[in-house]
């Protein structure tokens, strides 16, 4: 009896550290997990799955807005990754490997058939993005923050797909210039570039949107 | 600075890229330039904002559906895809052909060579008349004494 409590305190503790390790991908052995999937270990790609399929799954969030669309995007980016992972080289990024991929996926969901876009308001499609709000925030100052935010959700909507994918990548994913250039396949100057004016666009279109209220 | 100088040098100067330099110019312009100051304060709050947006955890069942759908997926060579494409074209194709040729063939066997012999192969005169003494002579007939009518 003692034992058998002393057993269910403890049996949830490898579920933990499988969690912990799985949370954290960078201390994880990605590379040792590729090498094992092409010597054939399909629990290998699982593993990477479940290593990255929360940056996966929020990048397609920011990019699409549609929790169902992510999800789709999400599982198609990873059967690709699937099919590919074989002739991936070590001496490259898997992250920025995956990103490339799930950004493409995203994007080619993006160029959806014409008439689908006719029966489908701008609204329809979109889903409430939180921002984390510091508390120390005043009332007023939090209703301020709120409201751009709400404004800021709406004008992502409106900038070109190009220019959506870079400012997510850097401000929202936290991507470096040269990641970005690398997951894009672009130069760093092609980067700066667009960011800078999707910024530009953000602000003219938050200008209107505000405007229009 | 010129406002157009200032413009470019925002975006940067919210990620840190700018040289000590540069951003002494910038600021001292912000100052003077209350357009370029709101602009700039716009951005800022753009950035920080988005900066904050909270990320999205996946689905509890996500890796188990791809995992699933996985099993169903076999790796493809690289020209199967394209091959499976250019198949489906090549069948209708030699279905046509076929046709066309079978055609060819028995409208040379008939006798029928003053035609030219594509459009023999789909041509009805190739079949016989419809016998006068069945539902369909008959038939025909009705319908020639009606027309006379």
């Amino acid at each position: 009896m003692i034992f058998d409590s002393f057993r269910s305190q403890f049996k949830y503790i490898p579920e933990a550290i499988e969690l912990l390790l799985w949370s954290n991908p960078v201390s994880h052995d990605t590379p040792h997990l590729i090498a094992k999937f092409k010597e054939g270990d399909k629990a290998a790609f699982e593993r990477l799955v479940r290593l990255y399929q929360d940056r996966v799954y929020s990048l397609c969030r920011h990019l699409l807005s549609n929790a169902h669309e992510a999800e789709d995007a999400a599982q198609d980016s990873f059967i690709k990754a699937y099919r590919n992972l074989r002739h991936f080289t070590p001496d490259a990024s898997f992250y920025t490997w995956l990103y490339r991929i799930t950004v493409n996926t995203c994007l080619d969901y993006k160029k959806r058939p014409f008439f689908s876009s006719l029966f489908m308001r701008s609204s329809d499609n979109e889903e409430f993005q939180a921002w984390e709000l510091p508390d120390e925030l005043s009332p007023e100052r939090l209703y301020e923050s709120k409201q751009m935010g709400q404004a800021l959700q709406r004008a992502l909507q409106k900038i070109s797909p190009k220019l959506k994918v870079v400012i997510v990548l850097k401000e929202m994913e936290g991507l470096t210039y040269e990641e970005i250039a690398e997951v894009l396949d672009v130069s760093m100057g092609t980067v700066k570039s667009r960011i800078s004016r999707a910024r530009e666009e953000l602000f003219v279109a938050m200008k209107k949107i505000t405007e229009q209220k | 600075m010129k406002c157009t100088k200032a413009h470019k040098l925002m975006s940067a100067s919210l990620d840190g890229e700018l040289s000590v330099s540069e951003q002494e110019l910038l600021a001292a312009h912000l100052k003077q330039c209350v357009a370029c100051g709101k602009e700039y304060h716009a951005f800022q709050e753009m950035h920080r904002l988005l900066r904050h947006a909270q990320p999205f955890s996946a689905p509890p069942y996500l890796a188990s559906r791809i995992m699933a759908r996985l099993d169903t997926v076999e790796t493809q060579p690289f020209f199967a895809p394209l091959w499976a494409n250019f198949a489906e074209a090549l069948v209708i194709l030699m279905v046509i052909g076929i046709g066309v040729v079978s055609g060819n063939l028995i409208s040379n066997s008939m006798g029928l060579r003053n035609f030219d012999n594509g459009v023999a192969s789909m041509s009805l005169e190739i079949f016989d008349a419809t016998p006068p003494e069945s539902l369909g002579g008959a038939y025909l007939a009705m319908l020639e004494v009606s027309n006379e009518k």
